[in-house]
């Protein structure tokens, strides 16, 4: 490998500074000894992970946000996959239409989505429920679903899933067999984004969660409102590994194997 | 343009009763776009029969129409006396090679061909003897456990042939197979393909634009133009005694004239050149009238060149060399004439022998009245 230009270097060392700096201040105070977020933190301690870890304050809503990521992104995933592959097979009317509906709510505030969302299901009398909670995420969540798999269903070769049909598959098990594994890079990407999109969601989580329901984000928001102890930082801390964790390993099964799907 | 020279051609109704593959009156449009213009073609048990013309003249189409990957507009395709027009892709029962070779990405070598095997219930013991029969008649036992990222170009097309034989189909279609390859490797695999193809009897339809492919392959070539068969014969008379103007041209290379019929006799008609004074003659053939617009072609390995003065053929032209371009096997030699440029072909021995060729020589080209093909304009 060639060594990249020292200007190259110092810029992105400059820039994980500041990218990493802010996430490294989080995690490093969580382990303070202290009564308050400090930088450098007062002694070593893991106080106050044993505190939030013991606190059904934070432990249900953690809960709750990572059932709602899993669920919205399994529903995005249903709702998102058959419409990428009908949409790039394109012999359906009005696709381009379909596809810019789909992807619309990328560019919609979610504060002005999760407050018509909140009269929406205030009307069909669901408001507060768990159900409206998933089916705002879902929408916020498919459109990061149908991009990554739209992408890498439009690149994949055609004639691939030709040779299934030849060979005697159907349109189901030639989608089993083959159209779903090769896509599958898509799928995980397009999965990852959503799940982290709905964990740390807040507009609509804010107005419409209740006390059952409240996911992390906006208990730790309201946490924040009247304490300014490291149990926060903790609780951030603890999220943050979560979402390491998942990234690597999902990485680990699937980020090797696609070394594979580079065909010819 | 009509066909004036005389030899018979094989009809693709005479030889129906028997056929494997039968293309009755096969229509496709895309939108507005007539890609195939009522198509009949009657394949025997057995055949090889290759599908040649230009981009975007329907061969593939029809290909994909056979396999059912296209659903023509209109007419009846039948295998084995059986219509299959409204049968679905995956109950045809047949073998398809792609260009691209298509194989299955994520699967390794031995998945790739036991696929099939799967779709068809055939599994265990017996799909494993037919995997490794399969790989043995490709050559490629050995290469089980490889994905196809880790192989050849050349090596992904033989397993891709493989995974189509594997299941036995009923006829093999090969859609510009060698396409990607380069030269050599294409014609080891072309040779490869003919053998394979003759020790299983299969019957096989291959589209190329490759004439030289089709003409070395195939029992039979379909030259197809514009959505219509132009000609659907044997490679000698496909090449000797092409129907129409467009499979001339098409095939091979040929030098053309234009020009209308001035007088005729009962030996010869006189055909009037455009743009000149000159006459050359052509032999009689029905219906032709004085006036009759004709265009000539004569290929270059028919035409004569000779240093001035020495003997020729029956049609005699005079001229300068022009240029000479080596091709290996034969110089092409560039001649301007007093009707145009001319295009002889000289194979290398009788080259040595009439030292001919070297530009600004004045020579005399010539050929006989048998090697002009002749064809009225529309």
């Amino acid at each position: 490998m060639k060594a990249m230009p020292r200007l190259l270097v110092l810029y992105s060392a400059a820039m994980s500074v500041f990218l990493l700096a802010p996430v490294l201040v989080v995690v490093v105070a969580a382990f303070t000894a202290g009564d308050f977020i400090m930088f450098p933190p007062g002694g070593f301690s893991l106080r106050w992970f044993d505190h939030v870890l013991r606190d059904s304050e934070f432990i249900r809503p953690l809960w709750n946000s990572v059932r709602l990521g899993v669920m919205a992104t399994v529903a995005s995933g249903l709702l998102a996959i058959p419409a990428a592959l009908a949409l790039v097979r394109g012999a359906i009317p009005g696709r381009r239409w379909i596809e810019t509906f789909l992807l619309a709510p990328l560019s919609l505030p979610t504060i002005i989505l999760a407050v018509g969302l909140l009269f929406f299901t205030a009307r069909v009398g669901l408001s507060s429920s768990f159900t409206s909670l998933l089916a705002g995420h879902v929408i916020i969540t498919v459109p990061y679903m149908l991009r990554t798999v739209l992408g890498v269903y439009a690149g994949m070769n055609r004639e691939i899933e030709d040779a299934a049909r030849v060979l005697g598959a159907d349109g189901w098990r030639t989608a089993w067999y083959v159209t779903l594994p090769m896509i599958r890079p898509g799928i995980v990407a397009g999965a990852i984004f959503a799940f982290l999109m709905s964990f740390d969601e807040v507009a609509v989580a804010l107005l419409l969660t209740n006390a059952d329901t409240t996911t992390l984000p906006v208990s730790i928001l309201s946490y924040l409102v009247y304490n300014y102890d490291p149990a926060v930082a903790a609780i951030s801390t603890i999220q943050i590994a979560i979402v390491v964790a998942a990234l690597l390993i999902l990485e680990r099964f699937f980020g090797i194997r696609n070394v594979m799907f580079a065909s010819r | 343009m009509d066909l004036m020279n005389t030899s018979p051609s094989i009809t693709s109704h005479a030889v129906a009763a028997g056929a494997l593959v039968d293309i009755r009156a096969i229509r496709h449009r895309f939108g507005t776009f007539e890609a195939l213009k009522s198509i009949d073609i009657a394949i025997r048990p057995g055949e090889f029969v290759a599908l040649l013309g230009p981009s975007g003249c329907g061969k593939t189409t029809l290909l994909r129409c056979i396999a059912g990957l296209v659903t023509p507009t209109s007419g009846e395709i039948l295998i084995d006396g059986r219509s299959i027009t409204r049968v679905p892709i995956h109950k045809r029962d047949l073998g398809m090679v792609f260009q691209s070779y298509a194989l299955f990405p994520h699967m390794t070598v031995a998945d790739n061909i036991r696929f099939g095997l799967k779709m068809h219930g055939v599994r265990g013991a017996e799909a494993e003897r037919r995997i490794a029969e399969a790989l043995a008649l490709v050559q490629m036992v050995g290469y089980e456990a490889r994905y196809p990222a880790q192989m050849s170009g050349g090596q992904q097309q033989r397993i891709a042939l493989a995974r189509a034989l594997v299941t036995r189909p009923k006829a093999l279609l090969l859609d510009e197979p060698f396409g990607a390859l380069d030269a050599k490797l294409r014609e080891s695999m072309q040779i490869e393909l003919r053998r394979l193809q003759k020790a299983l009897g299969i019957t096989t339809i291959f589209v190329t634009h490759d004439q030289q492919e089709a003409l070395s392959m195939a029992d039979r070539v379909a030259v197809m133009n514009g959505g219509r068969i132009e000609q659907l014969d044997t490679p000698t008379q496909i090449y000797n005694a092409p129907m129409t103007s467009f499979v001339a041209d098409f095939i091979g290379q040929t030098n053309r004239f234009s020009g209308s019929i001035q007088s005729k006799n009962e030996a010869a008609l006189h055909l009037r050149l455009d743009g000149t004074e000159r006459t050359i003659e052509i032999v009689p053939c029905e219906g032709m009238k004085v006036g009759a617009r004709v265009t000539v072609m004569v290929r270059p390995e028919r035409v004569q060149i000779a240093a001035a003065g020495m003997p020729s053929r029956e049609v005699t032209l005079t001229g300068k060399v022009t240029d000479t371009v080596f091709v290996g096997q034969t110089l092409n030699v560039y001649a301007q004439t007093d009707v145009g440029p001319v295009v002889a072909s000289v194979s290398n021995a009788m080259q040595r022998e009439a030292k001919v060729a070297a530009s600004g020589d004045s020579v005399t080209v010539s050929w006989d009245r048998d090697a002009q093909l002749v064809f009225r304009d529309a």
